[in-house]
């Protein structure tokens, strides 16, 4: 092949540029430390990428979503658990109103007390977290129940997704735990019947406020040990989110981020090359013929 | 005729001969560095011998030619391949720039926000009396009708961008078929009268490569060494005569140009250069804005139905949660009657199909209504001025402004035509967002705003999901912008390949042309002694006595 100056130092140019295209696009990759700016530099990842980006995010809303949960849960777990504490000191006191030696007297100082651990009850029924009744239902803007202790609210539960298939309720409500609208016994109406039954000196009603008490014990535990259940659904949940979002990241990571050890090996071999080019162009320049005519 | 005299004539031609190969020499040494050079070359050839007693006696040298060194079949080569480089090279910077517009993988992308307005919408599940999830939202559509309006604004900008190259493009072709006329004429002049015009076949070699980076050709030589021109089967350039190129409007699609060359539109015929680039890059940019209004329209009919059907915290209803889609209509530029759209809405969101119709008249008082993405008859009927026409939710009035509809008038009927541009959240109350499914569900039911978060996994676009449908488009235009850079990578490797032969045949040689050059020089020196040695001789005889 007839090899002219033209020839060379256009050949010499287009490597040249080659080379420093290559070591331009490691420099980009090692600057902004990731390997894939624009679908086109990896369409085969690119789809893979977007769509562990969206279901990251997804992820990230569910565990949002979870700690929400968990914070409602968590008070109404703690009402229910003082709502337990007032029926059990009821219970007391209705042992003691119950046994022979009690008059007409102690029974009504009883009645006092009673009095006011059913306050205590309609407000942990109006428990409010956030701005809302939590007992209340859909109705969360209301009081869940008035002064006479009835309930105001409506019959729902307040559902959040907690991954891509379930819901859980995030909440118990206050018709079905404290008025009984499932088949239940209505607490509110059975402490206002052993008020009554004190107030009126009734030994037999309030030998039945024992029995009723007693039930509407177990009705709250109930709920407190379904809403347990439901905390601990969360947190298996949440746990599942954390393996998942961990497995994404990394599959995103390794699409995305830069092997450091190969873009600076890689790097170094484009300089070496590089100096080799300048190198045999320096040399192939200083050959003149008219040096030597 | 074996004379002294005859030895001068001899030296002279020699002479002679040896300057013009010089003048040769210098001239490939002054343009080494000239794109597009052919290096020449002197032929030389002995002249005519003549008979003396019975003997032949040369008479010297003759310069004969000054040949290029030129391979006809390689220029052929280098043209093709320089169509087909630029045709790459420009359709990969057109659908990079697309792909930068499109911004698939930041974190700021149309994907991201998607993701962002349906996690705000579980957000309001969550919590759906309060205000702050609600705002934010709002900030989210927001956001998302931001990137959706700056996609769009960047799509129409580059296609009037690439619109306003092929019409300098356009012209740029007739100025080149101008001059290579003038230099057919030119050379046909030159040639005739029995000398090679190698500068001059040169320079209408360059202008063709020119033309070749624009759009494609095939040049043929006629007898007079004119070179004809061809494109797409239909001559630009014919002997000294040229034909122009023109642009006209696309009846069909607005935002895109004829290209007529002698009264047909040669659009599908070119398959090379930049401006078949320029008209790859013009037909992905349309398709993908296709889809990211497809896109648009289909966000706005999902959400807005769905968010209709709830309630917000102030018990508000069938509210608007996007700008509801507007209808577009477009009279054919060929329209001969004088029928004009007065109003077109969407009636019923619920039938709207997102496909473009088309309103056909057969005659003044007959209509049929066309879906022309599925090619299927819709509706039809007897035509009066100002009643409403309605097919698939939608209501078209057209009246006679004066006159009545001519037969084959069209009028283009789309929803998706504008979506993307005119995206936008209608509502600016929070407290309208509906997250409620029932009257007596507010403050605290959550049902409509968990069956909006909800929508993201219902395939609603082409079968996908408003996110895996954006996916797939960002994915698809990533593949074929890489597609496109390995072609060019490929073509600018061919191209190169071929330029070397080409350079390796006629590029000039300093090395060559200095031993040259010393050749020569040595010749010149011979010759001027021969002259010199038959100076002495002659002297030597006139000194006889």
């Amino acid at each position: 092949m007839r090899v002219t100056q033209k020839l060379s130092y256009d050949t010499y140019i287009t490597n040249m540029m080659r080379q420093q295209d290559e070591i331009y696009r490691l420099h980009k990759q090692l600057s902004s430390q990731k390997k894939v700016s624009a679908p086109s530099d990896d369409p085969v990842n690119a789809h893979n990428l977007l769509t562990s980006r969206t279901l990251l995010s997804r992820f990230e809303q569910f565990d949002r979503n979870i700690g929400y949960g968990k914070s409602h849960l968590g008070m109404a777990e703690q009402a229910l658990d003082s709502a337990k504490d007032v029926i059990i000191r009821l219970q007391e006191l209705a042992v003691t109103a119950a046994s022979g030696t009690s008059t007409a007297d102690t029974r009504n100082n009883i009645k006092t007390e009673v009095d006011n651990l059913f306050d205590q009850l309609v407000s942990i029924g109006n428990t409010n977290y956030d701005g809302r009744y939590i007992f209340s239902g859909f109705e969360s803007g209301t009081p869940a129940f008035d002064q006479t202790g009835a309930f105001q609210g409506d019959a729902n539960v307040q559902s959040i997704r907690v991954n891509l298939s379930s819901s859980v309720a995030i909440g118990a409500n206050g018709g079905e735990v404290f008025s009984g609208a499932n088949g239940g016994i209505d607490i509110m109406a059975a402490v206002a019947a052993f008020s009554t039954a004190l107030g009126a000196n009734d030994g037999s009603g309030i030998q039945s406020a024992l029995g009723s008490l007693e039930t509407s014990f177990n009705q709250v535990s109930n709920a407190v040990s379904d809403i347990g259940g439901r905390v601990s659904r969360l947190n298996s949940a949440a746990g599942d989110i954390s393996v998942y979002s961990l497995e994404l990241k990394s599959t995103i990571s390794g699409i995305e981020d830069v092997d450091m050890a190969e873009l600076v090996t890689d790097l170094k071999a484009g300089e070496v090359a590089m100096e080799a080019a300048l190198a045999s162009a320096g040399r192939v320049f200083r050959l003149n013929i008219f040096d030597y005519l | 005729m074996s004379s002294l005299n005859a030895v001068f004539d001899i030296a002279k031609s020699a002479l002679m001969a040896t300057q013009k190969a010089m003048n040769v020499t210098s001239h490939n040494i002054s343009n080494a560095n000239t794109d597009g050079y052919t290096r020449q070359r002197a032929e030389l050839t002995a002249k005519e011998p003549v008979i003396y007693g019975g003997l032949y006696f040369g008479t010297g040298v003759d310069a004969s030619n000054i040949q290029r060194v030129y391979d006809s079949f390689n220029t052929i080569q280098l043209r093709t391949s320089v169509s087909l480089l630029s045709r790459h090279e420009t359709a990969g910077g057109h659908l990079s720039g697309l792909e930068a517009v499109m911004n698939g993988l930041d974190g700021s992308s149309l994907s991201t926000r998607l993701d962002a307005l349906f996690n705000s919408f579980e957000e309001v599940a969550t919590n759906p009396s309060s205000y702050g999830e609600r705002s934010a939202l709002l900030a989210n559509a927001n956001a998302l009708a931001d990137s959706i309006n700056t996609i769009d604004s960047g799509i129409r900008l580059n296609i009037a961008n690439i619109n306003g190259t092929i019409e300098g493009k356009v012209d740029e072709v007739n100025s080149l078929a101008l001059r290579i006329a003038e230099l057919n004429g030119q050379i046909a002049g030159t040639e005739l009268a029995g000398i090679a015009a190698n500068d001059l076949r040169d320079k209408r070699d360059i202008l063709l490569e020119d033309l070749a980076n624009i759009v494609d050709i095939s040049v043929t030589e006629n007898g007079n060494g004119q070179a004809d021109v061809f494109l797409g089967g239909s001559f630009i350039v014919a002997g000294t005569r040229t034909s122009g190129m023109s642009l006209a409007a696309d009846p069909r699609e607005p935002e895109s140009y004829n290209i007529i060359l002698n009264g047909a539109t040669i659009n599908s015929r070119i398959s090379g250069g930049s401006l078949k680039g320029d008209l790859e890059g013009l037909a992905y940019y349309q398709g993908v804005h296709d889809k990211v209004n497809l896109l648009s329209a289909s966000l706005v009919k999902e959400v807005n139905q769905q968010h209709a059907a709830g309630f917000g915290l102030d018990g508000s209803s069938s509210t608007d949660f996007f700008a509801p889609l507007s209808v577009y209509t477009r009279g054919s530029v060929s329209n001969s009657g004088g029928a004009i759209v007065s109003s077109a809405f969407v009636d019923d969101l619920s039938q709207v199909t997102l496909d473009d119709y088309e309103i056909r008249f057969a005659g003044p008082g007959s209509y049929t209504v066309v879906n022309t993405s599925t090619n299927m008859v819709v509706t039809g009927g007897a035509y009066t001025s100002g009643n409403p026409i309605t097919f698939d939710g939608l209501n078209v009035t057209i009246q006679n402004s004066p006159l009545a509809p001519a037969a084959g008038d069209r009028f283009t009927v789309s929803v998706m035509e504008n979506a993307a541009r005119d995206f936008s959240v209608a509502i600016t109350d929070a407290n309208k967002v509906a997250a409620s499914s029932t009257a007596a569900g507010v403050p605290g039911d959550n049902a409509n705003a968990t069956a909006l978060a909800d929508l993201r996994d219902a395939l609603t676009v082409e079968g996908a999901t408003f996110g895996s449908f954006f996916q797939r488009v960002v994915t698809d235009l990533g593949t074929e912008v890489n597609n496109v850079k390995l072609n060019a990578r490929a073509q600018k490797a061919y191209s190169d390949e071929i330029r070397a032969a080409r350079e390796s045949v006629s590029g000039v040689s300093l090395e060559e042309e200095a031993i040259n050059l010393v050749k020569l020089q040595r010749a010149f020196e011979a010759a001027a002694k021969v002259m010199q040695t038959a100076d002495q001789m002659l002297e030597t005889l006139l000194n006889i006595r």
